[in-house]
């Protein structure tokens, strides 16, 4: 195994093993928003003022649950590109993986601005989930452009 | 299509991440055990309606939280409508945003040892935005209490313990919002007003 796919495969277990983490953040949240319950929060009152906002609601969707969807999507495209493919669903594959991560961020900052200047309330979840997508998108982001060089 | 090393470490990680999600469902899905009554109901809360009484609903409130206010109202009204049957006892928790509520928390319970907790506590919730020492001075003028009295508990910090006992006690229990109610010791869920009135008077009648 040459350096740049080492490379690959550990950017590739790194996206994974965030996107697992993601999953299980998502999975508790969301427990909180359907059994309408409180969760662990180390910033106050913040992840139930949040909880009770409507603006954490997207057509009655709650936003935990975009969250899970995005998270296991990035988690099982990664998976699929462990699994001896044709370079062309490989690239497809890690294409997808960096529109979802796009996707993403721009859904996490613009919660995160919700959360600051509308609700007034920050939900630590919310925030350990932005950074982990921003984690996520960064080392998309750097596996792409190495791969170009 | 042919598993790799890497691909069977994946399945290693789902297959663990699995288990946890599943240990974690079976115990979060667990029924909530009641608080013990005399934790819950400090002997030194105000409270209203008879004091043995088995059903028992405990709010821990904060007097600039908005939230407390708006279920304020239904309170009373519970306390009116189940006045022989449920025993109602108000916990202090006032939220650090709230630079005032301390403060009237403490004037509520010194209004308290003058027998007016609850018609002071109504005009702090109803003058919330506006809490101020002119305030609670015209408030204890309009319902005949010591205003003097009270400022010499405000002085001597007299109920302030007692306001961090309930603090404390809340936060052990895990109260992270305001208002959050206990119903015969098991903690509602409860988004509206209506929503409690519903919880109480379905174990009410």
């Amino acid at each position: 195994m040459n350096n740049h796919t080492f490379k690959n495969l550990l950017i590739n277990r790194l996206i994974f093993i965030l996107s697992i983490f993601g999953i299980i953040m998502a999975i508790y949240v969301l427990q909180s928003f359907l059994r309408q319950t409180g969760v662990i929060c180390l910033t106050g009152s913040g992840c139930e003022m949040v909880r009770k906002s409507s603006l954490s609601y997207i057509f009655g969707i709650p936003i935990p649950a975009f969250g899970l969807v995005g998270y296991s999507g990035l988690a099982l495209l990664s998976f699929l590109k462990t699994i001896k493919l044709s370079a062309i669903y490989y690239q497809l594959f890690s294409k997808i993986m960096l529109g979802l991560a796009i996707f993403g961020v721009s859904f996490v900052s613009w919660f995160t601005y919700v959360e600051l200047f509308i609700i007034k309330g920050v939900c630590m979840w919310c925030a350990i989930s932005a950074v982990n997508m921003y984690m996520i998108f960064g080392l998309l982001l750097f596996s792409k452009l190495k791969n170009r060089l | 299509m042919k598993l790799t090393g890497e691909t069977k470490f994946f399945l290693g990680i789902i297959i663990f991440t699995l288990f946890i999600v599943a240990i974690a469902s079976i115990t979060l899905s667990q029924p909530q055990k009641p608080l013990p009554k005399d934790q819950l109901v400090s002997s030194d809360a105000s409270y209203r309606g008879p004091k043995d009484s088995a059903n028992y609903l405990v709010e821990f409130s904060d007097f600039q939280c908005p939230a407390c206010k708006a279920f304020s109202d239904e309170v009373d009204k519970l306390a009116i409508v189940y006045q022989d049957k449920l025993l109602i006892v108000f916990r202090h928790f006032p939220l650090p945003q709230h630079l005032e509520s301390k403060r009237a928390a403490q004037i509520a319970e010194s209004a308290g040892a003058q027998g007016k907790f609850w018609e002071m506590g109504k005009k702090l919730f109803e003058n919330q935005s506006d809490l101020s020492e002119y305030r609670y001075a015209s408030i204890s003028s309009e319902l005949d209490i010591d205003w003097k009295k009270i400022q010499e508990d405000l002085k001597s910090a007299k109920y302030l313990p007692k306001i961090e006992t309930d603090v404390a006690y809340g936060n052990r229990i895990g109260i992270r919002a305001t208002p959050t109610f206990y119903l015969n010791g098991i903690k509602l869920t409860v988004n509206t007003p209506e929503d409690l009135t519903k919880q109480v008077s379905k174990l009410l009648e």
